[in-house]
């Protein structure tokens, strides 16, 4: 038996014990000897085993004064770079030669060097699958050139060019989906095999000290290489192709004139058939509703046959630009619209069979496009200021 | 539980250290009482004078005023009392008058047992007189304002009620303010206290038991509940645990209240106490009982709830939907008031992807170049808000102005702009302080509590925190009132009514089902009129039925 005070000991002792037993994490550190990681940079070096690493810390965010103080000048982020062989190694010189310890958890973005990416990217992601700290829902882009360009040249963006990136690509997110790819959407389609991975490509442009970054496009990626890209042009037809986009802009030309017409909530249902003998036909129906933006010109017209006229235009230039893109992508054999996972899931048994000869197969698709958009609105007015006189 | 433990092994070694010291000092104090009752009342006027002054030590401010009076001035009397404690114009209008013109033109004069009898029955004027024949009586009667009359040649005296001094009109109380409500608060005066909370509940059933407690001071302590509502178990209890005080004194109800209390070693207390009469007058009529104590505004009530620090009397006087807002905001604030600065310092010691990125940077802006780590800082920046406070409290009232200035400005602005405490910490630390006066009886407790969360914050992060606050809920549910579960109103669901939120005074028709003993019903459920004019129909229905029956 045990008696009551040798219970209400041993209860005193477990309760004692539990907060050691149970967590020793004893990792307890400050936000001060910590380096708050806006951006990490990959490039290649010449020596093909090794790997030049740049991290940005952030020491402020412009217009944050906190304390009342005048902006103190300096820069606000802190540049490491080393060349290491690994990125872990990399990571363990930087926090080796500082007081501070990197934090990785709100490192908001990841890039790519071009020429990285042109060797292949997968040895440099397993840090980033692995390691607790890095989250996979972090978003990666390819810069042209150099990746650590994005982060050592001081913006007139934003000074923490990182975080500036960041937003970019999440605001294009809003626009659809597809165009913001998450370290997660990336490796998900590098594991299908057959699928071919995108990554948006960014830019730094502009003189020493007026910097600025800009959208370029998408690369296509065959496996972990990068083989080919889209322009910012095409890869509205990409992601047009791959539906569920909320909003975006149709240019339809016609000699002089032009019109933006401002489509929404444009859905694509896609249709795969294959037949016995391995042909697969490609069916894309785009279905969304459009207004006018901006009009110039069609002085010759009247709005009741206006509008009709310009839907025509804006169904015929999204049904190019889907098959331009997807022509693009056939010529490098990469599988950017995700046809073969389609294929596999809709028709699992077939699929198997032509598997195999995927890489023949993908060129030869025969792709249908077909637009139809529904005219909701003229903006404020009806008719452009051209048109008045052709109505009197 | 481990409060339990304790309390028990302290009574045992207390009551084991009692029987000792008993055994050794009974036959001393059994002389002493017999001493006492020694001392007898005499035919002698002047004997008895002695004796009296003697059992009062001959105190200065004892007044003995010698008088003669009958039709010619035969009998020689005295009157002693204590000055400052009587009401001059009643001793003079109600005693010395009506003894000096009595026997005017009497022919026959009483002999000298009757006398007293027709001194207590025919001559004095006042609205108590009892005739005494023990001179430790007598002295007691002085002691409490009353007037003693002693006339020579009679066994005993009369002890007459003259009570009256200086007291404090009834106020407004500081500690319990209200925006809508009545304003007046209790006072020093026992009586007083009892009348106003007599003046809100007018029924037969309120009653009230008195007690004599401290042997030094001699303090009334009154008991005041509802017969048939309180349960009679706990009102045994309580008199219980009171009879069995042995106290040499009783300034203040907080004496009682640790004296009687569940639980003396939690932070949190179990039994409330109120300064307002309403709050006392609603919380007997739902089955508690008050302890009134003379010489303080503050009646303690019992059993104590956990959701009581969190009601107030405004509660019930503002309409429903507002008081539930309050409540639920009460509820917020005392979380934030033990818990603000820990997850603050988990935040920054541990979780720093629990912050938002650019909050994150605010906070590394901060931190930049202040000495101590944020624990230590956290300690500071409380323990100079507690001193701060005190100051506040006990300084004269044009000096605590000059330091709350001096407070503000050096814990918000100095200390952050030279540098030793970051900005969002000042933040933290006086979110928290605010927040803690919510819950006024809360108050202590959750200044001691948030130190103590903090430390397994530091210590271990958000699960310090949890760990933290589990143990405080496991603590909380463990504690009793007077045999009521502190979290009683949270275990059943019809009392449920008055804790988060606060159901329309209509839908409250019983009393809490862990105080109240009997009848429970406090009214008949019903929702108020919508349709205008429906008394007068009910009239006209009623008029109707009359006249056809």
């Amino acid at each position: 038996m045990i008696t009551k005070g040798k219970r209400i000991v041993a209860l005193l002792l477990i309760f004692m014990m539990l907060p050691g037993l149970l967590s020793g994490c004893w990792d307890s550190r400050e936000i001060d000897k910590l380096f708050i990681v806006t951006g990490i940079a990959i490039d290649a070096t010449d020596d093909p085993d090794q790997v030049d690493v740049t991290m940005q810390i952030g020491k402020e965010r412009k217009g944050e004064a906190g304390l009342g103080e005048a902006q103190t000048g300096g820069s606000s982020t802190i540049v490491l770079n080393t060349v290491n062989d690994t990125i872990m190694g990399a990571i363990r010189e930087f926090n080796r030669n500082s007081n501070r310890k990197l934090l990785l958890q709100h490192n908001p973005i990841r890039l790519f060097g071009i020429e990285v990416a042109e060797h292949g990217v997968k040895k440099h992601i397993d840090l980033f699958l692995r390691d607790q700290q890095a989250r996979l829902e972090v978003p990666v882009a390819i810069v042209e050139g150099r990746a650590a360009d994005v982060l050592t040249g001081t913006l007139d963006q934003d000074p923490l060019s990182g975080m500036f990136v960041a937003g970019l690509l999440e605001d294009l997110s809003k626009v659809s989906v597809e165009l913001q790819v998450r370290m997660l959407d990336f490796v998900s389609r590098l594991l299908q095999e057959t699928v071919a991975p995108m990554m948006p490509i960014i830019a730094v442009v502009g003189e020493e000290d007026k910097k600025e970054i800009k959208t370029v496009g998408m690369g296509i990626f065959k496996g972990d290489k990068l083989v080919g890209r889209l322009d910012n042009d095409q890869s509205l037809g990409y992601i047009w192709a791959m539906g569920d986009v909320s909003q975006f802009n149709v240019k339809v030309q016609e000699g002089i004139d032009k019109a933006i017409l401002h489509v929404s909530k444009l859905k694509t249902k896609r249709e795969v058939t294959i037949s016995d003998d391995g042909v697969v036909k490609v069916k894309l129906s785009m279905e969304g509703g459009a207004s006018i933006a901006e009009m110039e010109g069609f002085g010759n017209m009247t709005p009741q046959n206006l509008i009709p006229h310009l839907k025509d235009l804006a169904q015929e230039e999204m049904k190019q630009t889907v098959t331009e893109a997807f022509q693009i992508s056939q010529g490098l054999n990469a599988d950017m619209l995700a046809i073969s996972a389609t294929l596999e899931q809709r028709h699992p048994k077939k699929w198997e069979k032509i598997k195999d000869r995927w890489d023949e197969i993908y060129p030869t698709i025969e792709l249908t496009v077909d637009a139809n958009l529904k005219i909701l609105g003229t903006g404020q007015i009806i008719q452009s200021l051209e048109m008045e006189e052709a109505m009197k | 539980m481990l409060f339990g433990y304790l309390i028990r092994k302290l009574r045992f070694l207390t009551s084991y250290r009692n029987i000792q010291h008993q055994s050794g000092n009974s036959a001393n104090e059994e002389t002493k009482v017999e001493k006492q009752n020694e001392i007898k009342i005499q035919k002698s006027l002047h004997e008895n004078l002695k004796n009296l002054k003697n059992i009062l030590c001959d105190s200065q401010d004892l007044n003995v005023h010698s008088i003669r009076f009958g039709s010619e001035s035969q009998f020689s009397a005295a009157i002693v009392f204590f000055d400052g404690m009587i009401d001059n114009p009643t001793l003079t209008d109600g005693i010395l008058r009506p003894l000096m013109l009595w026997g005017m033109g009497k022919k026959e004069d009483p002999d000298d047992t009757d006398l007293l009898n027709i001194l207590e029955q025919e001559v004095v004027c006042a609205s108590t007189v009892t005739k005494e024949e023990a001179l430790s009586e007598l002295a007691a009667g002085c002691l409490c304002g009353e007037t003693v009359l002693l006339v020579d040649g009679c066994m005993g005296g009369l002890v007459i009620n003259t009570k009256g001094w200086e007291k404090r009109s009834v106020t407004e109380p500081a500690s319990e303010t209200v925006v809508r409500g009545p304003r007046e608060g209790f006072t020093e005066n026992l009586r007083t206290n009892t009348s106003l909370i007599r003046r809100k509940i007018r029924n037969g059933q309120l009653k009230l038991e008195q007690l004599k407690v401290g042997e030094k001071t001699q303090t009334t302590v009154c008991l005041m509940y509802l017969e048939g509502v309180a349960n009679p178990k706990i009102v045994e209890e309580v008199q219980y645990r009171i009879s069995q005080l042995d106290v040499e004194s009783i300034l203040e109800s907080g004496y009682i209240e640790e004296y009687i209390e569940d639980a003396p070693f939690s932070p949190f207390s179990t039994v409330d106490y109120s300064e307002k009469p309403d709050v006392v007058a609603a919380r007997i009529l739902e089955g508690r009982i008050a302890i009134v104590v003379d010489g303080t505004p503050f009646v303690l009530t019992v059993p104590m709830l956990f959701i009581e620090s969190f009601q107030t009397a405004e509660d019930y006087y503002v309409r429903p939907m507002y008081a539930s807002l309050l409540r639920i905001i009460r509820f917020i604030a005392y979380f934030i008031t033990v818990f603000a600065p820990a997850v603050y310092i988990a935040l920054n010691s541990f979780h720093h992807e629990l912050i938002p990125t650019t909050l994150l940077f605010t906070f590394a802006k901060a931190r930049e170049g202040t000495p101590f780590p944020v624990f230590v800082e956290a300690l500071i920046m409380i323990f100079a808000f507690e001193i701060l406070r005190e100051a506040g409290v006990r300084l004269p009232r044009p000096v605590g102005q000059a330091i709350s200035i001096v407070g503000a400005l050096i814990m918000g602005d100095a200390a952050v702009s030279a540098g030793i405490v970051g900005a969002p910490m000042v933040i933290t630390i006086a979110i928290t302080a605010v927040a803690g006066f919510l819950v006024p009886s809360q108050t202590d407790s959750g200044s001691m509590l948030r130190v103590v969360m903090m430390i397994p914050a530091a210590v271990l992060g958000l699960y310090g925190v949890a760990f933290g606050f589990l143990g405080m809920l496991v603590h909380l549910a463990s504690l009793e009132s007077f045999g009521v579960p502190y979290f009683d109103s949270f275990s059943n669901t019809r009392d449920m009514q008055d804790t988060l939120i606060r159901a329309p005074l209509w839908a409250m028709t019983r009393r809490p089902k862990g105080i109240a003993r009997g009848d429970m019903t406090r009214g008949h459920f019903f929702i108020p009129p919508l349709r205008p004019f429906a008394s007068d129909k009910h009239q006209e229905d009623d008029a109707q039925e009359g006249g056809e029956s």
